[in-house]
Formats: structure tokens, C-alpha cells, sequence
């Protein structure tokens, strides 16, 4: 369902691309941006254009133990082997997180004077999770190793929705000075949402086997399944971006919050448990007349009957996982510019993610821009970004994030890739 | 193509590439888990299932409790009940015909006109002297033998001719002359029909103004319609001065009475021909003395041949067969006049007789058994035309009482009844092999009689067989050969009767294991007094059942039960092996080895679940004699790929457990309470897709 739904949001987007002149948020980390900045076309220095329309896309899955090799495995299919969960055992934290996201956009900008509008649609997937190494252990090698002990499930987190957003934001250059000012307001169409929060989860086996006991605190909520080309909408939201730039000769600054906001979901399904569940095994009430016994009368209705987990039906408002991000770049030369920068994701597991970022002009419409970043989802991983434009009319650009999945999998984690099309007017 | 275009198609194909990559699948990894899977208890009620097949004792010990219901049988007292088709040939009984009196007159004037015609002289003076001394007087000498000639007489109104097989012709005279008379020979003659004398008789005086009367008998005679009366002799006695009047006449009075007739062309006058009121007796009755039954259904079936020429109307009446709605049962219906030649009967009726009541002592006041009482009346009415009947003539009336289904009888009944069978004896049914003793055996065999008769049940034989061709046969004196006596039913209000006979012993009855028990048992029904209010509904029946009860104080030794069951396993193909750990904490004084064989369709053992290893007995307690701590075994079962494929292509498991009570050579006491928990837990390998 997932490539599908993103296949027809695509092609939705091609079509809009036709006839709107929309934008969706300008992120400051991405190569491209850095690009422009260097020409200050972005600024609206240049008379030469009058606006910009781009069609982007990010892909972007990393964890802090989960290797390339054991994603790869989970991801498309294959075999998870006892290798494999060995390096992510190795890497193993008492507390380990994993994330996932996906953007895809189309945004337009037109500049009149000092003023740019800003407006585009966009489409996010999100997936987050934070779990502990017996959540790990248990899952994937089973509880047998736990015999005659406890595993502890918690805390662990899980965290995914979609949705799509139409942007409309405006930046200005503030008058005879060298900031620009903008913000945004991102109206959102809440798709699918899933959320697990295990709070407490001690699972004790007994050493023979004969008994299983779960000290269970923990949420859950989802949204209902839709079926179409479109995700079902199940919330309405909204959000605010903001960001403030500054340059100089030899520097430029930016900082952005994004995505500030919210989802109203409707209609969801929340369960909550928060006791001690035992279980020594499923009770044949008469061995001696076991095939009218219903095995399969076992469903999760029933586990929620007979566990006495409340289950309802609610509206639930959350967060949407907002970033910040800021930067600095140093302009050494026309040649070679240097960019830290950091970025941290509020409500999403997300640890703070910094980066240092070479951009080197192998010609003068050709940029590459090799990165070393550490944190976020994962730890240090190694990016490559290039720009080209065509006579100042079409711009390319793209990276990504895959020498450590190409070089090592099996002890590495993380992989990414960001493109970018952009027409200048 | 503009480089434009070729931007916008390029990054068209790196986005569908991106967005175009396969749709997630499942990964798969092993995993080994180990829980708990199915856990179970087991009570001696448990594994008993039918809560019929046991009973708990004061003690809370088992008591298996079989109770088989033997074929219901009748005394057959209801079932040949019948009535012989009611067949009579009734004759004319009688034929009456009309009859009257003709009056003739023989005047003075006539004799003396016969007088004038004589042959003789001076009785022909003496006649012209009568007829000329009119109102005078005229000394009349002594005149002999003088006749009269024939005066036809026509009695054709009555009849054109008959044979009388009785009637009396009464011949009375008056004699209004003024003279006496002697020997009057007096003849009524047929004028045709031979022969022809049918009346002579003679009046030897009869004095002047006096009446005499003759009477003969007629039986036997034959009369036609036309009559001739003579007077052949009659003589005058003598007188002075007799005032003639020759319009005195001697008058002549005949009458014939009573006639009946065996034949006759007449007019019949109504009356009635038949007459005809019998006891029935029943068929087939077998020896029953009923006084009494009421029929659930029954048809009765009149079919008349008549030879008679006129209608014939009758009546069929049953005085002591009685309706639902209390009225006596009565047919009246008419046969038309007898057709020559014909084959089939001249009426044929059917009537419904359900829910009749039939007194069987016969005649109202007749207090006797096996008959009914019935009243057959045919008659005619009046002819219009002379019509021929004899007495030959006959109306054939055939009664049948068809489709008869007693639904009550009462009398007496007698009847001796054996009756012997065979029923499974399912108590063993999964258990083979080994020794079993139980401590003791109560057999019993209980009777409800729905008869309202009482009588007695002798057991001739009680055995038990089992499939091996092994029997045992019950031998106690107290039972076998002993005529127990049977109570019998209530009437008012309607209750049978419950009888009981039985016995305990310690008999190896059950020690081979039976399947079947066979049993022969006589019933006589009746006292041997003749009794006559003992009845039968047709619902009665005698139902006898076996009742064996076994304290479950027994002693077994090797016992193997032994089941086969179909069975479909439907096993995750996520699961690739592992160890069944099977925990029995026992509490029964019995250790057991558990094997389990699996077979594919054809019945071959494909692959097997054992381990010698025992489920241990939980020990009794010296002192209660009761099990007091319970024992826990755990028994492991290596299961592989390659098992478990047999398992899941298994579609019958045949399970045995071996097991002997504990310790050997003791009876052991089950109790209620007594039980034994399973758990399997699965340490599994378990592939996650």
C-alpha cells in the first residue's frame, strides 16, 4: 500500500504542478538551498528571475542499532539471520530508536521586490520508534533466552502517520539590511495514524515454561484503513513554519522552525492496558473432546475481552514531530564553502542531528557538497549532495546517503536520498 | 527536445524509480519461544462424559451406573384381537296374509226351489208347497239328504294362491229357517288347483233359529283364489205348522284366520320377515376373557344379499356398543328387491365404529365374556301389487368388523410371555487388554408394567459376552430361575407399576471386558384367579431395564484405553520444530504411559508420540485412604521437521494409555474429587514471517 499510494500521490502532484504555483517549506539543510545561497538567488538579489518552481522528494531511514544489513532483510522481504541480529545485538543500547520519513513536494515561489510568496503541497509519511534491547531480543530471538527472567519491553514507542499539507508563507527581506523574515501556515489533511506507547512491559518467563506473566502499561491508537488513491482522512490540522535568515561577506545563517502544529484525529481506536497478565496456556475444557474445541475462536477481540483491555473510539489531538534547524556557513573562497549545522525533531524520538557540510564548486554551475552527520535516528553516516544548473533555468539536485550501506551494511546504519528539480523563471 | 523537457523527464524517472521499488514483503527470522501452550484437567466425571454413566455414593466415591433399556414388549393381548366376520343366512321367519270374512245364505225359498228339481215325488210336492205357503203355516216333514250346489267363492283379494303352513277356516252357520237341521256336510273346494278339497266338515244339528260354529285346522293346505263351498248332505227335521217365510235363510259365516304361508302370490301385508337377535361371539380372543373393550378404530362392514322380490328395510342394531357420544350403535337401511343372477351383494355399507365401546358379556343381563349382542330386524311394507314370497326367500347378511384396533380391553387375562435379547454393553468400550477386578457388582433389573395385570418375571439367563467370543454367565440363586411377582397397573388414576429385582454380587461379570450383555427373561401375566377387571391400553407395554451399578473400587492391571479419533491439525507453517513437554500433576492413584500413534487415511501409523517414561501415581493416603498429595511428572517429546509434517498430514490419532492402579494387588476407590492436570509447554522454533 505504501509505494502505491505514494506512485498516485505523485502523479496527482505532476498534474497540479500544471496549473498551481505552489511551495511548501524552504529547508535550509538541503543542498539545493545551499546552493542558491551562494548566488543569493534565494534572496531575490538576483533581477534575473521572477520565481522558482521545484518538485522534491526525501527519503531518509536510520537507527542507532538497526544496520543496513538487518533493514534490508526486514525491508524487502529476505531472511533476518542470526548474523545479522547479532550486529544490531552488538550495537544495542539499553534504550535504541529507529526512524523513517518521506517527503515529497512541490513548491513555488514568486518574487516581487523584497517580497517572496511562498506556496506548495506536500505529502509526509512518518515513522518513528523507540524501543529497548529486550523489546529486540524478544521479538526477534523469542523469549526463550529469557527463561527464569525478565525482559523488559519498556519504555518503547512507536509513531506513524501521513499526511498532506497545503503551504502558504511569505519572507521578506527586512528593508536596508541583510535579514529576511518568513513564516507559513501548513493546512494539513490527517491520513493514517498509529501510535504505541508501552510504558511498562515486564515479561517474565518461568524457567520450565510452564507460566508467562506481562506487566503490561501501555496506549495504543490508530486510525481506521482507507482504501483509494488518496489515504483516508482522519484528522485535520494545522502548523507554522518560521525562519529567520542573515548573511554577510564570508557567512550566512539561517534558522528555521517547522512544522509547529497539530493534527486533530478523528475517530480513533485507542486501547490501554495497565496490569499483570498471566498466561499458562489456552484451557481445553475437555481434553476428551478437543475437536469441538475452537482454536481459532482466538482473535484479537477476544485477547482484548479476556485481558480486559478498554478499548474505545476518540478524537485525539497530537503533535505533528516539528523540527528545528540552523546552520552557519563559512564562505572560504567562490570555490569552497564550509556549513555546520544541527537539526532536532521534537515529539518523534529523534535525537539532535549535526552536521558538517563542504560545498566545493567543481565548476560554476556545478556544486558537490560531501557531509559528515551524527546523530538524528542514527550515528555518524556520511552524505553526498551534488547541484547542477542549466543556464540558470533548471537546477538538479540531489543526494544521498549510502556509503555505509554499500561499504559495510552489516555494522553500519542509515540510508537516504534527496532529489530536487527546480525551473527558474 | 528542450533541455527543459529532458530535466523534467529525467527527474520524472528517478522519482518513479525511487517511488517504484518493491512493495514490502514480509521479512522472516527464527525465533524460540517457550510457553505455555494447552493445559486441561481431567476428573473421573470428565472422562465418564455421560453424566448418566455414573453416580456419586455418600462416600463421594464413582459409582458407574449402566442402565440399558431393553426392548419393550406386549403381552399380545391387544394385537390378535379380532371378530370372526358375523355371517347369517336369515329365512322368511313368517308370512302373514290378510284375511276376512264371507258371509253366503242359503234362503228357504232356495231350498224349496232345490226341492222342486228332486227326483223324488213327494219332495218335489213339499217344494211348490213351501214356495206356495208363503206367511202361512205348513206342516214340514222330515227331509234327508238334500244338498246345495257349489257356491263359488273369491278370496282373490287376499291371495292368488298359497300354502298355508297354518290358518284356520271357521265355518259358523245360523240357521234362520223354521226348521232344524241336521248333518250339514259342508266343502270348500279349490276350483282348480289339486287338490281340490280343502275344507269338509259337517254339522250334525243345528235346531231352528240357533248358531253353530266348526273350525279346521288349514296347515298344510293349498288355496287358490277361487272357491267353491257345497253343502252335499243336509237334512231337515220335521215340523207342525211351521209359518213359512221362504226369506229365512240359513246363513253361512266363513272365515279363515291366522294364515301363514310358506309360499304365496299375494298382496303381503307390512310385517316383519326377519327377526333376529344373537350373541356374537369374538375371534382369535387367544384365551383372554373380555368383558369389555373400546376401540381406537374400527370399521364395521355390512354386506346383504337379498332374494327377496320386494324391499326389504332392516335395522342392525349392536344394544351394547355404545359411542363416543353414548348413543348405541344402529344401522337402518334398505335393500332393494333381490336382482336374479347377480353376483355381488344387493347392499354393501361401511360404518365408522371408533371410539365405540363394546360390552362383551353379551346380552343386556347376560353376564358372559367374548360376545357382543346384535339385533337384525328386516321388514317389509305392504305390496302394492301381488307379489310371490316363500319362506325359501333369504336376506344373507354378512358383518364384518374390519381394521379393528383395540384401544382397551378388560377381563381376564392369562398369558405367559418369554422374552430374550441382546444389547450393547458400551461401559469398556476403549479398553483392551490387562486384568480388571471390580469389588462388587449390583445387578438389577427393573420392570414398569403399563398392564393393569399383575403376574410374575422369572430371569432364565444373564450373561455377558465381549468380542473375543468370552462369556460369562451370572449364576446366583437369588435371581436366576426365581419368579419374582409384578405389580400391575393403577387404572384410576392411570399409574404402572415400577418392580425391581435384583442382586450384588462379586461376580467376574466384567472382567472380560464385555460388550454385550444377552438376557432371557419369562413373564406370566395374570394370578391364576379369574379376575375380570384386569385390563390393557393399547399404549401398555411391559419396559424392562437393565441396571448395573460398579462401585469404582477396582483393581486393574496393564488396563490399556485405547481410542482412535480423526484429527486434523492445522500446525502454523511458522513452526519448524521443537520439545512438547507434557506436566501431568496427577491425582488419581493410577500411573499411566501415554502413546499417541498418528495415521494417514489409509490407517497406517505414519509417526508416534511415546516415552516409557510413566505419568506417576499420586500416593493414598494410609490413614484417609484417600490421595492426599498429588504427584507431578514432566514428559518430553522431541518433535522435529520431519514429525512434524507427519502430524499435520495426520488425519487420525490413535492415543493408549497403559495404566494400573496403584499399589498393585489393592482395590483402589475412585473418588469425585480426584483429578489430573495437564499443561503442555512448547519450547518451539518458531520462524516469524
Amino acid at each position: 500500500m505504501f509505494p502505491k499510494k505514494i506512485i498516485a500521490f505523485f502523479f496527482l502532484m505532476l498534474g497540479v504542478l500544471a496549473f498551481q504555483n505552489a511551495h511548501a517549506q524552504l529547508e535550509p539543510d538541503r543542498p539545493e538551498r545551499q546552493y542558491m545561497d551562494r548566488d543569493n538567488v534565494y534572496q531575490g538579489q538576483s533581477d534575473a528571475f521572477k520565481g522558482t518552481l521545484s518538485l522534491q522528494s526525501a527519503f531518509d531511514i536510520n537507527s542507532t542499532a538497526i544496520t543496513n544489513s538487518f533493514l534490508k532483510g526486514a525491508l524487502s522481504g529476505g531472511f533476518i539471520t542470526e548474523t545479522m541480529k547479532d550486529n544490531v545485538s552488538a550495537k544495542m543500547r539499553t534504550s535504541n530508536a529507529m526512524g523513517l520519513d518521506f517527503n515529497l513536494g512541490v513548491t513555488g515561489t514568486y518574487h516581487h521586490g523584497l517580497t517572496t510568496v511562498i506556496a506548495g503541497i506536500g505529502h509526509r509519511e512518518h515513522f518513528d520508534v523507540k524501543f529497548s534491547r529486550d523489546l529486540f531480543e524478544t521479538a526477534f530471538r523469542g523469549n526463550k533466552n529469557y527463561a527464569g527472567k525478565t525482559a523488559y519491553l519498556a519504555p518503547s514507542k512507536v509513531n506513524y502517520f501521513n499526511y498532506q499539507s497545503l503551504y502558504l508563507g511569505i519572507s521578506r527581506q527586512l528593508t536596508a539590511s541583510n535579514y529576511i523574515l518568513g513564516g507559513g501556515l501548513s493546512f494539513i489533511r490527517g491520513g493514517q495514524y498509529q501510535q504505541v506507547n508501552i510504558r511498562r512491559g515486564d515479561l517474565y518467563t518461568q524457567q520450565d515454561g510452564e507460566n508467562v506473566q506481562l506487566k503490561l502499561d501501555f496506549d495504543m491508537g490508530y486510525s481506521k484503513q482507507g482504501a483509494g488513491l488518496l489515504p483516508a482522512s482522519n484528522g485535520v490540522g494545522l502548523a507554522l513554519n518560521l525562519n529567520l535568515a542573515r548573511w554577510g561577506e564570508r557567512s550566512r545563517f539561517n534558522i528555521e522552525l517547522r512544522d509547529l502544529g497539530f493534527i486533530a484525529w478523528k475517530n480513533i481506536n485507542t486501547l490501554h492496558a495497565d496490569s499483570t497478565y498471566n498466561y499458562d496456556g489456552v484451557e481445553i475444557k475437555n481434553v476428551l473432546n478437543y475437536q469441538n474445541y475452537a482454536f481459532n475462536g482466538i482473535n484479537a477481540d477476544t485477547i482484548i475481552r479476556q485481558y480486559n483491555i478498554r478499548k474505545q473510539v476518540e478524537n485525539v489531538n497530537r503533535w505533528i514531530p516539528f523540527s528545528f534547524n540552523i546552520n552557519y556557513t563559512y564562505i572560504h573562497s567562490k570555490k569552497l564553502n564550509v556549513v555546520i549545522g544541527g537539526k532536532y525533531m521534537a515529539f518523534a524520538n529523534y535525537a539532535p542531528r549535526l552536521y558538517v557540510r563542504t560545498l566545493y564548486y567543481l565548476r560554476e554551475r556545478f556544486m558537490i557538497a560531501p557531509a559528515l552527520t551524527y546523530g538524528g535516528y542514527g550515528g555518524f553516516n556520511l552524505e553526498l549532495a551534488a547541484v547542477k544548473s542549466f543556464n540558470d533555468k533548471m537546477m538538479l539536485s540531489g543526494s544521498v546517503v549510502c556509503l555505509e550501506y554499500l561499504l559495510i551494511p552489516s555494522k553500519t546504519q542509515g540510508f537516504g536520498m534527496q532529489l530536487c528539480l527546480t525551473r527558474i523563471f | 527536445m528542450s533541455p527543459m523537457f529532458r530535466c523534467c523527464v529525467l527527474l520524472t524517472l528517478l522519482m518513479l524509480v525511487f517511488a517504484c521499488r518493491k512493495e514490502l514483503e514480509r521479512p522472516q527470522w527464527d525465533t524460540q519461544v517457550l510457553m505455555p501452550l494447552v493445559k486441561t484437567s481431567l476428573s473421573i466425571k470428565d472422562i465418564l462424559k455421560d453424566t448418566t454413566s455414573y453416580r456419586i455414593a455418600s462416600d463421594s466415591s464413582i459409582v458407574l451406573v449402566y442402565k440399558q433399556q431393553l426392548d419393550s414388549f406386549s403381552l399380545d393381548v391387544l394385537d390378535t384381537f379380532s371378530v370372526a366376520p358375523f355371517h347369517r343366512k336369515v329365512g322368511l321367519s313368517s308370512l302373514v296374509l290378510q284375511s276376512d270374512t264371507i258371509h253366503q245364505s242359503i234362503t228357504l225359498g232356495q231350498v224349496a226351489r232345490q226341492l222342486t228339481q228332486s227326483s223324488d215325488l213327494l219332495s218335489r210336492l213339499l217344494g211348490y208347497a213351501i214356495l206356495n205357503s208363503q206367511d202361512s203355516t205348513l206342516d214340514i216333514p222330515d227331509l234327508s239328504h238334500l244338498s246345495s250346489p257349489a257356491v263359488p267363492i273369491d278370496i282373490n283379494q287376499w291371495f292368488q294362491s298359497a300354502v298355508l303352513t297354518s290358518g284356520t277356516l271357521e265355518i259358523k252357520i245360523t240357521n234362520n229357517l223354521p226348521v232344524g237341521i241336521k248333518n250339514l256336510q259342508f266343502q270348500l273346494n279349490n276350483k282348480t288347483l289339486e287338490p281340490k278339497l280343502v275344507a269338509d266338515v259337517t254339522f250334525a244339528d243345528i235346531p231352528s233359529r240357533s248358531t253353530q260354529t266348526i273350525q279346521t285346522d288349514l296347515s298344510g293346505k293349498k288355496v287358490e283364489g277361487n272357491l267353491e263351498a257345497s253343502i252335499p248332505n243336509i237334512d231337515i227335521v220335521g215340523k207342525k205348522k211351521v209359518l213359512i217365510d221362504t226369506n229365512a235363510a240359513l246363513i253361512m259365516q266363513i272365515s279363515i284366520r291366522d294364515i301363514k304361508v310358506s309360499e304365496a302370490h299375494a298382496i303381503f301385508p307390512a310385517q316383519n320377515v326377519i327377526e333376529d337377535r344373537k350373541e356374537v361371539p369374538l375371534g382369535n380372543t387367544n384365551g383372554l376373557e373380555l368383558k369389555k373393550t373400546i376401540l381406537k378404530k374400527a370399521k364395521v362392514k355390512i354386506e346383504v344379499y337379498s332374494t327377496l322380490p320386494d324391499t326389504l328395510f332392516f335395522s342392525y342394531s349392536l344394544p351394547t356398543a355404545i359411542s363416543p357420544d353414548n348413543k348405541s350403535f344402529l344401522a337402518e337401511e334398505f335393500v332393494p328387491p333381490g336382482i336374479s343372477n347377480s353376483t355381488g351383494p344387493t347392499f354393501v355399507k361401511e360404518y365408522d365404529f371408533t371410539g365405540y365401546t363394546l360390552d362383551l358379556t353379551g346380552k343386556p343381563g347376560h353376564d358372559t365374556i367374548n360376545c357382543f349382542y346384535s339385533d337384525l330386524t328386516g321388514r317389509i311394507k305392504q305390496s302394492l301389487s301381488p307379489i310371490f314370497l316363500t319362506l325359501s326367500d333369504s336376506l344373507d347378511i354378512t358383518i364384518t368388523m374390519q381394521d379393528i384396533l383395540p384401544q382397551y380391553i378388560e377381563g381376564y387375562i392369562e398369558k405367559d410371555t418369554m422374552f430374550s435379547g441382546e444389547v450393547p454393553f458400551n461401559v469398556f468400550g476403549s479398553m483392551k487388554g490387562g486384568t480388571l477386578n471390580f469389588e462388587k457388582v449390583n445387578i438389577a433389573v427393573s420392570l414398569k408394567n403399563g398392564f393393569g395385570i399383575d403376574g410374575s418375571i422369572t430371569a432364565e439367563k444373564i450373561e455377558t459376552k465381549n468380542d473375543k467370543g468370552q462369556t460369562v454367565l451370572l449364576k446366583d440363586e437369588a435371581l436366576i430361575g426365581v419368579a419374582k411377582p409384578i405389580a400391575g397397573a393403577t387404572k384410576n388414576p392411570y399409574q404402572p407399576a415400577n418392580t425391581q429385582l435384583g442382586t450384588e454380587l462379586a461376580s467376574p461379570l466384567l472382567s472380560i471386558f464385555p460388550t454385550k450383555v444377552s438376557y432371557s427373561f419369562k413373564v406370566h401375566a395374570g394370578s391364576g384367579v379369574k379376575q375380570y377387571d384386569r385390563f390393557a391400553y393399547d399404549f401398555s407395554s411391559l419396559k424392562p431395564s437393565l441396571d448395573i451399578s460398579v462401585p469404582l473400587s477396582l483393581m486393574a492391571g496393564g488396563i490399556v484405553l485405547s481410542d482412535t479419533v480423526a484429527v486434523s491439525p492445522t500446525f502454523s507453517d511458522a513452526i519448524r520444530n521443537g520439545t512438547l513437554t507434557l506436566i501431568a500433576d496427577n491425582g488419581f492413584p493410577l500411573s499411566a504411559v501415554l502413546s499417541m500413534y498418528f495415521m494417514d487415511a489409509s490407517g497406517t501409523i505414519t509417526d508416534s508420540l511415546t516415552n516409557p517414561q510413566a505419568i506417576r501415581e499420586a500416593a493414598i493416603d494410609p490413614v484417609s485412604s484417600k490421595v492426599k498429595i498429588r504427584e507431578t511428572t514432566k514428559i518430553s517429546y522431541v518433535i522435529d521437521e520431519a514429525r512434524l509434517h507427519n502430524i499435520a498430514s495426520a488425519s487420525r490419532l490413535l492415543f493408549k494409555v497403559l495404566f494400573d492402579t496403584k499399589p498393585a494387588g489393592a482395590m483402589v476407590k475412585i473418588y469425585e474429587d480426584y483429578t489430573i492436570n495437564f499443561k503442555i509447554v512448547g519450547d518451539i522454533a518458531y520462524r516469524v514471517h
